[in-house]
């Protein structure tokens, strides 16, 4: 410390002289704000749901990259129409097998037919049948199930 | 989170395939700029990397900028992805014989070239360099008129419209080929002009350079030829208490391409010029005049045997009489200033009248 | 109306002074907005990662979505299947039999049985197999026309439930009875798609509803006759959502919420099979139409 006793003594001087100035910011009397604790909440609530909290960082690329990236776009898109264009394939073969299936049992078997034509109302996917996970449970198939009544 | 394993060895991508073939494809398929070229390709090598993007101008631009994490690896896996569907176009191509449906195969496998890409979006379409963009290549032709398509197109027809230049001259117009215009430098104004952008009569004093970009895939520009008329339809018709149409400029039986499709002075001789250029001098207080810029496509030669009525001209029975297909249009308004005199003195013409809000007897 | 323009000076005067619907000569679609030269970069799609609107989509797996595709889709085309089943028309318009000079131009009567036609009901084939299109959230608070701090809450709560931004829904009427006033904010709504949809629904149904306690499923007399389902939720059974079971601290007023299912199902029926696919269960009997 660099205060002597020469400083020390004229601060005391002037401690004497003038009124010193207080700069300590003190505790708090009123609420922030002058808000009830209620809308205090409202507001934090509402800044919460604020789109700015939404909106992420404009990315800045550089020419080079951008083209990368649209190349990028482009094979995500093609590869996921290629998918979907399988998909319709598939699910197309599989009404034709259906239909041609059910062709012949008319004519092979009207009383089957009927059985298998008829409508069924009230049918649902068992519950059993979960959307799969990543990580499935240790024992993966209950083999001997039976439903409970 | 998991990546996908690569080689070690396969550190860049060694560029195998379609795009990277050059033996029968265009040169201007390609990136022109070594630099580039590296950055696009070899761009997680240490190398390219400190280096930076060589787009970005500025060194310290180019040493605080870094690429998006993994692009590189993305990149090349895209790369090969895409550039084998370009393999399959190409193997289709090569049993086509239809000309349209050729084009179309082979839009569709440089569509998504990186190069292409960057070639079309970072060069100048209106002055093209045909080592970059080659407007004979279809895919650059389809990729300007998809740009055209995005703003000069819709510029075009809304001037027109509101400068109601149709139905004024032609009744309308189905755009097909890009029309742009430009001043010879001299006058001062040194840039294609927009459609419907008012001009000194000193910019205007000489003969415009007019550019026609032709699109459509499959023209034979051996036969096809082209004819240009510039009218102006607010010529005051004091008798009538109307206006009548002068003919500024007539050219036919002009001959383009799809790159080389600058009609300027070089570009024709005597015998293809129907009417020679009246630079545009309207009289004082008769407002704005619109200076339309019509290009037609012709069904065969055209005979210019026939006497033209400048003063009266009929644009429409111009066209049909000739079979002229309008394929493109420009605009561009005239108004009286203090240079006019000079230019009619320049080019022989009679002093221009002064109309009043009174009118005076000029008859 | 003027057919000729005139040279004369006063030409502009005789013009008429109302406005008119100018006529177009030509085919070419304008888009002014991109040809006004400011805000560039908002001319670009929504898709273009230039956008300042731009937001990532595929940013991870949709386990529920390939859940549909590997498995539900090609059984419920199974299901569906009915042999040699036509078009059932629904119930349309009737034309008037012109016996009465009167009948001319007049509205044709309202169909038999229904205020308003009714959508043919075609075969489902692999082009029309049941899918789930949307899922709405809403949510409205009944006490709100006391406490307008209430649909901000609630608002909230769909927010963290769903991670999507809600709406705001105001009372379109005033109705004495139940005190409210037009234009009061009563609420909020949410409209779920792709991903959040199927984060929602796997939230759903396994985490909330295997939670509350004698739960039923789902009525099967819901829906409303075109493939929509709809079901509702206590504002005691909302508290099992993860978000909000985290931290019960800052959850002292949950509220209850509806949420309506929108299949492209053709029939209540089809959607409830479709629905069951995703692990909700159904309860009651069957409703059958």
């Amino acid at each position: 410390m660099l205060v002597s006793g020469v400083g020390a003594g004229r601060k005391n001087v002037l401690k004497a002289v003038q009124p010193t100035l207080n700069l300590v910011r003190g505790k708090r009397t009123k609420s922030k704000g002058g808000l009830n604790p209620q809308a205090q909440r409202i507001i934090t609530q509402l800044s919460v749901m604020s789109a700015s909290r939404k909106q992420p960082k404009l990315l800045k690329l550089s020419r080079e990259d951008l083209i990368k990236h649209d190349l990028i776009q482009a094979c995500w898109s093609q590869y996921q129409r290629e998918i979907r264009e399988k998909r319709t394939e598939m699910l197309k073969l599989q009404y034709e097998s259906i239909e041609q299936a059910m062709n012949i049992l008319e004519e092979v078997d009207p009383e089957l037919y009927e059985i298998a034509n008829a409508e069924e109302p009230g049918k649902r996917i068992p519950l059993e049948l979960r959307v799969p996970t990543q990580n499935p449970p240790n024992n993966v198939w209950y083999y001997d199930y039976k439903k409970k009544d | 989170m998991f990546r996908r394993g690569l080689h070690s060895s396969a550190k860049f991508l060694e560029r195998k395939g379609v795009w990277s073939d050059f033996s029968k494809r265009s040169k201007s398929l390609g990136l022109a700029s070594e630099s580039v070229k590296k950055y696009v390709f070899e761009g997680d090598s240490d190398v390219v990397k400190r280096l930076g993007p060589p787009s970005l101008k500025r060194r310290m631009n180019r040493v605080k900028y870094t690429a998006p994490e993994h692009i590189d690896d993305m990149f090349r896996i895209s790369y090969e992805f895409m550039s084998k569907r370009a393999e399959d176009k190409y193997s289709q191509l090569e049993k086509e014989t239809d000309i349209k449906v050729r084009c179309k195969l082979e839009t569709e496998a440089e569509l998504h070239n990186p190069e292409v890409l960057y070639n079309f979006q970072y060069n100048d379409k209106l002055e093209n360099d045909t080592r970059v963009i080659d407007y004979q290549v279809p895919v650059y032709r389809h990729l300007g008129l998809k740009h055209w398509e995005s703003y000069g197109r819709m510029l075009l027809m809304q001037r027109l419209e509101s400068l109601s230049v149709i139905p004024d001259t032609l009744p309308t117009l189905q755009p097909k080929a890009q029309v742009s215009l430009r001043f010879p430098f001299s006058t001062g104004v040194n840039k294609w002009i927009e459609p419907g952008e008012i001009l000194s009569s000193n910019t205007t004093s000489m003969v415009p350079s007019i550019k026609i970009q032709e699109f459509e895939h499959g023209i034979n520009f051996d036969k096809q030829k082209y004819t240009v008329l510039i009218v102006n339809p607010d010529e005051p018709d004091v008798l009538n208490d109307s206006f009548k149409t002068t003919l500024a400029f007539a050219l036919t039986n002009l001959k383009i391409d799809y790159n080389d499709n600058v009609v300027d002075p070089r570009k024709y001789d005597e015998s293809q010029i129907l009417a020679d250029y009246v630079p545009p001098v309207p009289e004082k207080n008769v407002g704005k005049q619109r200076y339309s810029v019509w290009v037609f496509r012709q069904k065969s030669d055209l005979e210019s045997s026939e006497l033209i009525d400048r003063e009266n001209f009929d644009i429409r029975a111009f066209a049909d009489s000739h079979q002229l297909e309008p394929v493109g249009a420009h605009v561009w308004r005239s108004e009286w200033d203090s240079n006019v005199a000079t230019i009619r003195e320049k080019y022989g013409l009679p002093e221009g009248r002064v109309f009043h809000r009174v009118r005076r007897s000029y008859v | 109306m003027q057919l000729v323009r005139g040279f004369h000076s006063s030409a502009r005067a005789s013009k008429a002074a109302c406005a008119l619907v100018k006529p177009v000569h030509h085919l070419v679609k304008i888009d002014k907005s991109k040809l006004s030269p400011r805000f560039a970069e908002l001319k670009f799609s929504k898709n273009d990662i230039r956008s300042p609107a731009f937001k990532p989509v595929a940013t991870h797996q949709d386990r529920v979505r390939e859940h549909y595709y590997n498995t539900i889709q090609s059984d419920l085309l199974l299901i569906n299947y009915s042999h040699k089943s036509e078009t059932k028309e629904g119930l349309k318009l009737r034309q008037w039999d012109g016996s009465s000079p009167y009948h001319i131009n007049r509205e044709p009567r309202k169909p038999k049985g229904s205020k308003a036609q009714l959508p043919d009901i075609h075969p489902v084939t692999w082009k029309n197999i049941p899918d789930i299109e949307s899922v709405v959230v809403n949510c409205y608070v009944r006490d709100a026309k006391e406490n307008q701090y209430l649909p901000v809450s609630a608002a909230l709560q769909l927010q963290q439930i769903t991670g999507c931004k809600p709406k705001a829904l105001f009372s379109r009427n005033d109705v004495p009875a139940w005190k409210v006033r037009r234009g009061t904010q009563m609420g909020a709504v949410i409209t779920l798609k792709g991903r959040p949809m199927s984060q929602f629904l796997s939230t759903l149904t396994e985490i909330v509803l295997p939670r509350i306690r004698e739960y039923r499923g789902i009525s099967n007399k819901s829906g409303n006759k075109f493939g929509g389902l709809a079901f509702g939720m206590t504002s005691d059974e909302v508290r099992f959502f993860p978000e909000i079971d985290a931290n019960q601290d800052l959850w002292p007023v949950t509220f209850g919420m509806h949420i309506n299912i929108n299949t492209t199902a053709q029939t209540d029926a089809q959607a409830r099979t479709l629905v069951s696919g995703f692990g909700f269960p159904f309860n009651g009997l069957e409703k059958i139409s």
